[in-house]
């Protein structure tokens, strides 16, 4: 697994960067492709012609994670985010054991359509042009991802720090939208494992909503329970990092995570009862 | 459009060969079973390393590689991940550049090199044949791998000798398992004839089936330990069946499945055997065990976990023979 995980020098030395694309258009471009394979992910939600397609959070954080590895071994000069985002998508999917059944290819070039406003192919030599394509380029994701298509996500484990600390379930929501985000609008996944990156949105929802967690009966701050490895500072030093990159693009994601920081989540909601998971009775947080 | 994309696979081979090749070097053939053929070959990246790499042809289906193959490797990874002390350790998949012909590619699954397999070592096992420890040791190590792959949810299907590796240490490693889905009877090389020795009746019925599938293989394999030859030889349901009924007994009318194509009344009526008198060396435990485990009915057959209880395994004083 340490082969997906690299340095910020590595990462400034990308396959991408070697074709002459600077760093900036390249945050743009890897957005750009998460964008894609999100508004895909909600276009299959509506074209099925069996049962819906509904994938999962997890699905489509999987896809993005694929994509940001692939760009690790191509460039963005050879292979345009709308050559990428229904391979990876269709692989993503494949490995959700949720599903039963894998997304069609069908559904899955109607869903491209939709998502860049193209008209439906009619031609049948192009549409079988286009599954062929797709196809292809997922043996060539295969190959580069060399199998390694099991992710791990953040999004479990800020679930387990949440159930610790007995947080109301807008923090929940938000943390995990924040893990989410981590995908769409940075390289995290490249470079921290994902329970760094789960302490970090949880670590980020609470400071935006002003909310201490106080030291455990043990002594030890909430985030060390889910990686001892994990210190207050490496969270303030991904949080500069989470804005800088936040800054720099113009996203539609933009606005919620504003709404976040400014909402001041979970601040008035009372902890109802049995609301959350409550598995942690004996747990060492008392209740905030 | 599709010109397009093949073109860019083709100049893609160049800087993804790094990625995938030459990190072993083919040496010889070792074997060639049902789904595919086993090579030696040198792990160029650790030297004095040696793996074994099993070569499988994928066939591709409409929606690109199968979802099954994807999966099945995925749970290889998992498993191999515990380091089961008595499961081949699995490395590494590689898969061809292009697509071999049209529908078709060639996956290589890269397993460690174990030195022989069972089938060999009782083959060159020399006259008494097996000591009662080395079969004890042998048939609980099967146990132990078998145990942790049926708590995965992995049923092997296809445990015998041949997919039973003993290591320079003695120690047994169970091989090929998990594939079930992926290279089914379709996939299989059809000039290999597959062997129904080891399989159970629920199979050989063309019933549903279970891990209990796995503890009657173990159940023959340990027999022929002892034997130093195969318990039940066939080489069609029908027969192996009969050979199998002419030990156990064929089961009564009762006991007999519902709805299936093979009558009761088409089988002779045999009566049980004393496995005593089959294994005469044997002591009373071990002939225990072994009925628990070469059970008709699934239902009953002893499980891994309850087999590695057995007295066989618990008692400490040597009975004698
Ligand atoms: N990891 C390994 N190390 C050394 N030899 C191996 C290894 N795996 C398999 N072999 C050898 O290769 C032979 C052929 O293996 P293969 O699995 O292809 O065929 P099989 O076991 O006869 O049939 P099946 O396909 O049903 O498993 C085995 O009998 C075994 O001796
Ligand atoms: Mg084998």
């Amino acid at each position: 697994m340490e082969r997906w995980y690299f340095t910020k020098e590595q990462l400034e030395n990308s396959p991408s960067r070697k074709c002459g694309i600077n760093s900036h258009t390249e945050h743009c471009l890897r957005h750009q492709a998460a964008t894609l394979i999100e508004n895909m992910s909600q276009s299959l939600q509506n074209i099925s012609a069996k049962t819906p397609n509904r994938l999962s959070q997890t699905c489509v954080h999987t896809a993005l994670v694929y994509m940001h590895r692939f760009y690790m071994c191509h460039s963005f000069t050879r292979f345009q985010p709308n050559t990428i985002a229904p391979p990876v998508l269709l692989l993503a999917d494949k490995m959700d054991f949720d599903r039963e059944e894998a997304l069609l290819i069908e559904d899955l070039i109607h869903a491209a359509e939709i998502s860049q406003s193209l008209p439906r192919i009619t031609v049948t030599g192009q549409y079988k042009g286009q599954v062929e394509d797709i196809i292809l380029h997922e043996n060539l994701l295969l190959q580069t991802l060399g199998f390694n298509l099991d992710i791990e996500h953040p999004h479990k484990h800020v679930l387990k720090a949440c159930t610790l600390i007995r947080v109301p379930e807008d923090v929940v929501l938000s943390a995990q939208f924040m893990a989410s985000c981590s995908a769409h609008l940075t390289t995290m996944c490249l470079q921290y494992k994902p329970t760094l990156v789960a302490c970090f949105s949880l670590y980020l929802v609470l400071k935006w909503a002003n909310w201490e967690i106080p030291l455990s009966c043990e002594g030890r701050t909430w985030f060390t329970y889910i990686d001892d490895e994990v210190t207050e500072d490496k969270l303030v030093e991904l949080t500069r990092e989470f804005l800088d990159d936040f800054d720099k693009l113009p996203s539609k994601l933009k606005d919620k995570i504003n709404a976040i920081r400014s909402r001041k989540v979970g601040r008035k909601t009372k902890l109802k009862e049995g609301k959350l998971k409550r598995k942690l009775e004996e747990s060492v947080f008392p209740i905030s | 459009m599709y010109e397009y994309a093949t073109d860019t696979i083709h100049s893609l081979n160049m800087d993804s060969l790094d990625l995938g090749d030459k990190k072993y070097d083919e040496l010889c053939q070792i074997g060639c079973g049902a789904y595919g053929t086993v090579f030696k070959a040198r792990d160029l990246q650790n030297p004095g390393n040696y793996v074994a790499m099993k070569k499988l042809r994928v066939k591709l289906n409409e929606d690109g590689m199968p979802m099954s193959t994807l999966r099945e490797i995925s749970i290889l990874k998992q498993l191999d991940s515990f380091e089961h002390p008595n499961i081949v350790r699995f490395y590494d998949v590689i898969h061809q550049n292009i697509l071999s012909d049209e529908r078709h590619l060639t996956v290589y699954l890269i397993f460690e090199h174990v030195d022989q397999d069972l089938g060999s070592y009782m083959e060159r096992c020399p006259p008494p044949g097996l000591s009662v420890t080395k079969v004890k040791e042998l048939t609980r190590q099967m146990l132990c791998g078998v145990d942790f792959l049926h708590s995965h949810r992995i049923i092997h299907r296809d445990l015998k000798p041949q997919n039973l590796l003993i290591t320079k240490a003695g120690g047994l490693k169970i091989a090929d398992f998990g594939l079930a889905k992926t290279f089914d009877y379709d996939m299989m090389l059809t000039s290999v004839v597959v062997t129904l020795w080891y399989r159970a009746p629920e199979i050989l019925l063309n019933l549903g089936y279970g891990t209990p599938v796995d503890i009657w293989s173990i159940g023959c394999v340990m027999a022929e330990m002892w034997r130093l030859i195969p318990l039940f030889c066939a080489s069609t349901e029908v027969e192996q069946l009969k050979c199998i009924f002419r030990v156990i007994g064929t089961p009564s009318m009762n006991e007999w499945p519902d709805n299936i194509p093979l009558l009761w009344s088409s089988f002779e009526q045999y009566s049980k055997v004393a496995f005593s008198s089959i294994f005469q060396d044997c002591c009373s435990k071990a002939n225990s065990l072994l009925e628990n485990m070469l059970t008709f009915n699934p239902a009953h057959r002893i499980s891994a976990a309850e087999a590695l209880e057995h007295p066989f395994f618990t008692d400490r004083e040597n009975e004698p023979l």
